[in-house]
């Protein structure tokens, strides 16, 4: 398979090991362990409520884990700041999309660069010539991104007046500003239409193919998924249950009593069909 | 009689200045970085008080007597202390979410109002009096178009985009390596520094300050100011001043009954402000300036195509 092609010239870039987190008596992930190596993309996905969203917030941290690490290869990164991570080359969207609401697509996508503009800002208000030239890089490159996802003739739009689909778009593109090792894409093809998830399957594929970024995702949409991933996690009342190629995990009988109810498994199992049907 | 009137303006038009740079200060923490600060005359009464005690007592030591430099050192030594003071609030307070600042601000307005009651060096209940006449109706419009002018680059700048970014949605920003708490903690410091400067262009444009420029309904002024002019703008913060310092100035033509309400009628402007145009009176004159702007050409293009 063409993915396992990529496989083998692929190092592992991040890990999280054992990640437990506990809100009051709730654990609302536990013993968590997955890597994502590069050039690769990986999916995690299981029912509602199943975790998938925490695990993201422990990764970038947004919650600090009562137990476990996150190693970006050989940093530690557990409980670091998450504006920390984000530097260390940690990269994600977000399910309930945040774009900046005041701000317009442009603005929204150099935010991204504007801790690295720190040491320019008194150059910058005194409008020194020397910052024209990296002003202008940052711009041409901010446009260049946009572009790249799509969204060239959108740059002076209010971000929050986008559509849906170009919104998350719009993430992808802010979180690649960042120039992450590693993308954690939370639902990026929530409330897309057949020919928008499609177009951004391509994209994804394509920003693996030219960075040679590990994507992590979580995603519903079953058939997306499924095409799209290499290696599968599956995690279901905060426990990873199966780990594995698609094709293994929509064989998996524990997958399919997770998603449908334990009656199913039985029926549905041996036809491997989509478990994501049971989603809707 | 316009001789009369030229200089009985000078006095408020100082204080519309002085007024605005306040309100721009207060802009880039309210509006800008979306922190509520309850105290902001404080440190525009810090600002004031370290300038005044400045040229009073350390410039003779020192040997300072040129006007000019003077002012311009007293400048920086009333953004300078305001600064410091900004950090003793912030450090700690910056830490909380939202209503805990504006109750920490609130609270360090009332101590820095009562020290200053105490401090007789300063003067003071009675007031710092006895301070020289350095700086003038120039000088403040002056600083107030230079603050003007920079804030606007400013907007510009890593910084100036990091904290609108952190005011949109914190945690978004934090994902995008912004470090949230060192952007907020600059913008309120920046802010409580332009109203130092304001507090030391005031002490010496009017030779004198009391304790109550640090009071809680100076800081309600300056909150009003930036919220009826508009919050999202720099324009609109120095449109807020006029207002503020206008009404009370035309009232005084105005029997007593009508005078004594102003702050009901501040009231009722800003409910105004809230339903009908909710991005403030800028918002308002702006887009009234572009209905007239239209009307204008198209009565224009309508003679030109009569003549045709």
């Amino acid at each position: 398979m063409f993915s396992s092609q990529l496989s083998e010239q692929s190092k592992i870039l991040l890990r999280a090991d054992n990640l437990t987190i506990r809100f009051g008596g709730l654990v609302a992930v536990a013993n968590f362990s997955l890597t994502v190596p590069s050039n690769q993309i990986v999916g995690l996905i299981g029912p509602n409520g199943a975790g998938k969203t925490t695990v993201f917030n422990l990764m970038t941290g947004v919650y600090a884990p009562n137990v476990g690490s996150v190693f970006l290869e050989d940093v530690e990164l557990t409980a670091r700041g998450a504006h920390v991570i984000s530097r260390a080359g940690v990269a994600r969207t977000f399910q309930n999309i945040r774009l900046f609401a005041g701000m317009s697509v442009l603005d929204n996508v150099l935010a991204a660069l504007s801790w690295q503009r720190r040491g320019t800002n008194l150059a910058s208000l005194l409008a020194l010539p020397t910052i024209k030239t990296r002003e202008y890089e940052m711009m041409q490159h901010a446009l260049e991104m946009l572009s790249f996802v799509g969204l060239a003739d959108y740059a002076d739009w209010e971000a929050t007046s986008l559509p849906y689909g170009l919104q998350r778009k719009l993430e992808i593109a802010r979180a690649l500003m960042t120039r992450p090792r590693v993308l954690l894409l939370d639902e990026p093809a929530a409330g897309m239409n057949p020919t928008e998830k499609d177009e951004l399957a391509g994209l994804v594929r394509e920003i693996v193919r030219q960075h040679g970024l590990g994507v992590l995702l979580i995603e519903h949409d079953m058939k997306f998924v499924m095409n799209l991933c290499a290696q599968l996690t599956v995690l279901d009342h905060g426990e990873v249950i199966a780990v594995g190629t698609p094709a293994e995990i929509q064989k998996n009988p524990k997958v399919i009593e997770a998603y449908l109810g334990a009656d199913s498994a039985q029926v549905s199992g041996a036809d491997g069909s989509s478990p994501g049907g049971a989603q809707r | 009689m316009m001789e009369q009137l030229l200089e009985y303006s000078i006095l408020p038009l100082t204080l519309f200045g002085i007024t605005a740079i306040q309100a721009l200060g207060l802009q880039l923490i309210l509006g800008g970085a979306g922190l509520l600060s309850l105290g902001h005359a404080a440190f525009y009464a810090v600002g004031g008080y370290s300038a005044a005690a400045f040229t009073v007592y350390a410039a003779p030591y020192l040997g300072l007597s040129q006007p000019l430099l003077l002012m311009l050192i007293s400048l920086l030594v009333g953004a300078g202390s305001a600064l410091l003071a900004g950090l003793i609030v912030a450090v700690p307070c910056l830490r909380l979410q939202g209503d805990y600042l504006a109750m920490a601000t609130l609270g360090f307005a009332e101590i820095i109002g009562t020290a200053l009651k105490n401090i007789d060096a300063v003067g003071g209940t009675r007031g710092f009096t006895g301070i020289p006449k350095l700086s003038s109706l120039p000088w403040v419009f002056s600083v107030l178009a230079l603050v003007w002018w920079a804030l606007a680059r400013f907007n510009r700048t890593g910084l100036g985009l990091a904290i609108r970014a952190t005011r949109d949605d914190e945690i978004a920003a934090r994902s995008l390596g912004i470090n949230t708490y060192a952007t907020k903690l600059s913008a309120f410091l920046l802010g409580s520094a332009i109203a130092g400067l304001a507090g030391a262009l005031y002490v010496h444009a009017l030779q004198f300050i009391s304790p109550d420029e640090a009071d809680f309904s100076r800081s309600v002024v300056i909150v009003l100011a930036v919220v009826i002019g508009g919050m999202t703008s720099l324009f609109g913060s120095v449109l807020g001043a006029l207002i503020l310092v206008a009404v009370p100035e035309v009232l005084r033509f105005a029997p007593d009954v009508i005078r004594e309400q102003r702050m009901i009628y501040f009231a009722l402007i800003v409910i105004f402000v809230m339903l009908f145009s909710p991005k403030g009176l800028q918002s308002l004159v702006l887009r009234l300036a572009r209905r007239h702007q239209k009307n204008e050409s198209s009565s224009l293009g309508r003679k030109l195509g009569g003549a045709g």
